[in-house]
């Protein structure tokens, strides 16, 4: 069992480098993404805790260059750079989290509703349709509005269990697909118990979308949260996060363009983090489903 | 045809229900009321019970339901309490509602002209330079927040090429019908633009695979083998295939509306129901949360009923059952 798995890991690794020297735009993601997060993994035993909360009025609203700051300071008066490597370590705390609870709940209420169907699917079809349409981004502001703010671990949870039925119903129905084939059908007749069919026969076979739905939903979640905090509803003041670092831009239009340096490197980095998973997402699909390998 | 609407309306029945309560619950989870939230030293606890009293919130939750849903048919949303105070809530939507509509018209609009030109570009240059860019670029699209665009889409109409106001609706009471019309149209046109640039990417993929499907059909085939040219084989039959189905998706397209003018409409400072929105959540104004709540829970009901009416319409197969 072990050997297998290891020639399965390796694989993988193989498949995957070899799609990277097809993929120049992978290439870069990686490269890129890699090295934001040694940056933000070495960078943040510089930034001091008390970061979002500190007020240094003297020295706020620095301009770049200034001061000893490379990228001038923000309006509470902390090191942007240091802030920028707080925050972006925040925003991928929180679409890791978010990505991996809602793929963790899909994958186990998807895989069931769609194995064994029945009324139990019916009804889990029915509430999913509902939830879709409902404006899911006004009622997360709600929720989150109600409190003077969120904690991360909080938001990752509320922001989770509001968004999941998107992919829940992406997990059933790539598990409706799988169920009918001779496989499925004959570990059934040889008596392999449900839970086995469904993790370890079915799953590997459907683990290439969930893994490309991974990096969407992580994009997303990030997206979501940056937007919200961008408004004022999103994270508590005193947690740095990349919308909270925009929201100096809220209601002045005239910022924007005066002081562009408060939202380009933000900008780039949210790019690199929503664009880099979502492409690297791409190259592990590819990877996994040698069908769709681009060589 | 006529089944399928009325089977489809039924179910619509219930999930109107559904809104309502769920909006509902929403509205009790905030915390504090209207009138203690405004407390000051010359407040008299027994004026406040009494306000309160008047405004029916002593009254168990299940009471406080039944009479709002009852004022909500009367078209009574009650009164704005922070945002525009004392001013009757359907007025004050009434007065937003306009840019809103008229902006997600024009993105709505464009959003199809630019999805459909870009799919069908890719499509006919598969796996050329062209059609990998495109497809790498609705990815860019869809994966970055989009309202950091809106920055950059504001940064150059606004400031650096000066062709577009920086706020406002251009809606002006006191003018005519015309002056307010174009003038609308002036400060509506680069949010929508920027809107449609930026959200092309699920009407994209879905007619890019389609028209790829189509392409490889065999009356595609025939066609090309009777002589016909590839150019009018496209206009004639791939297209009308290919773009049918997605007709259905403009329904859907109004669950989000209010969502994503919330951004676009703080960024481009253009007064609309997503900024009220986000001004009455700043000022915890609950009537006029729920309201625009109903609104666009029931309006994405609508839409859903309206997808489902086009595919039915303009696919038979779906009719069947």
């Amino acid at each position: 069992m072990e050997k297998s798995k290891q020639r399965f890991g390796s694989r993988f690794f193989k498949n995957f480098s070899a799609e990277l020297e097809h993929d120049g735009l992978g290439l870069t993601a990686l490269i890129m993404l890699v090295t934001l997060f040694v940056i933000i993994f070495v960078g943040q035993f510089f930034v001091p805790s008390n970061i979002g909360t500190m007020s240094d009025i003297l020295n706020a609203d620095l301009p770049p260059l200034t001061g000893g700051h490379i990228l001038g300071t923000t309006d509470s008066g902390a090191d942007f750079i240091l802030t920028l490597i707080a925050s972006a370590k925040n925003s991928l705390i929180i679409g890791v989290g978010v990505a991996t609870l809602i793929t963790a709940i899909s994958i186990f209420f998807g895989m069931i509703i769609g194995y064994f169907g029945g009324w139990a699917d019916w009804l889990a079809m029915r509430i999913i349709d509902f939830w879709l349409i409902m404006p899911l981004i006004m009622i997360l502001a709600i929720i989150f509005s109600t409190s003077k703010g969120m904690g991360i671990w909080s938001l990752i949870l509320i922001l989770s269990l509001i968004s999941w039925p998107a992919n829940v119903r992406l997990v059933r129905t790539l598990t409706l697909s799988e169920v009918n084939r001779d496989y499925v059908q004959a570990s059934k007749i040889s008596g392999t118990p449900w839970y086995k069919i469904i993790f370890s026969g079915i799953l590997p076979n459907i683990s290439s979308t969930i893994i490309s739905d991974y990096s969407l939903t992580l994009a997303g979640s990030i997206g979501i949260e940056t937007g919200l905090t961008f408004l004022g509803f999103g994270l508590k003041h005193g947690t740095s996060s990349l919308g909270s670092m925009l929201q100096v831009l809220n209601g002045s239009a005239s910022t924007i363009y005066a002081r562009w340096w408060l939202w380009v490197p933000v900008t780039i980095i949210l790019i690199v983090l929503t664009f880099g998973f979502v492409v690297l997402g791409q190259v592990c699909r590819r990877a996994l489903d040698q069908r769709q390998t681009m060589k | 045809m006529f089944k399928t609407i009325v089977r489809r309306v039924l179910i619509m029945l219930p999930q109107i229900f559904f809104v309502s309560i769920l909006i509902f619950m929403l509205a009790q989870l905030m915390p504090g009321d209207p009138f203690y939230g405004n407390l000051n030293p010359n407040s008299d606890v027994a004026t406040i019970e009494r306000m309160r009293h008047a405004a029916g919130l002593d009254l168990p939750w299940y009471e406080q339901y039944v009479r709002w849903v009852v004022n909500v048919f009367h078209g009574d949303f009650g009164t704005s309490y922070t945002v525009n105070k004392g001013v009757a809530v359907s007025e004050i939507i009434g007065q937003r509602i306009w840019p809103t509509v008229s902006m997600g018209i024009i993105a709505t609009i464009l959003t199809y002209f630019f999805a459909m030109s870009q799919a069908l570009i890719s499509a006919r240059n598969e796996n050329k330079r062209i059609d990998k860019f495109l497809v790498v670029w609705n990815t860019l699209t869809s994966a970055v927040p989009s309202f950091v665009f809106y920055f950059v889409m504001m940064v150059l109409f606004v400031y650096v090429i000066p062709i577009f106001p920086s706020s406002g609706t251009g809606i002006d009471e006191t003018q005519g019908f015309f002056t307010n019309f174009f003038g609308n149209l002036y400060h509506a046109f680069l949010p929508a633009l920027t809107i449609a640039l930026f959200s092309t990417n699920s009407v994209f993929q879905y007619l890019r695979s389609n028209l790829l499907d189509q392409q490889a059909q065999d009356y595609v085939r025939t066609a090309r083998a009777k002589g016909v040219q590839i150019k009018d084989v496209f206009r004639k039959h791939i297209l009308r295939n290919a773009f049918l189905p997605i007709a259905s998706g403009i329904g859907y397209s109004i669950t989000g509306v209010l969502g994503g003018a919330m951004f676009a409409e703080t960024v481009f400072g253009y007064p609309g129901l997503g900024a009220l929105f986000v001004q009455a959540l700043s000022g915890r104004d609950y009537t006029i949360i729920t309201a625009l709540m109903l609104l666009q829970g029931i309006l994405s009901l609508f839409g859903g009923l309206l997808s489902d009416i086009i595919s039915a319409w303009v696919d038979p197969r779906i009719r069947v059952k």
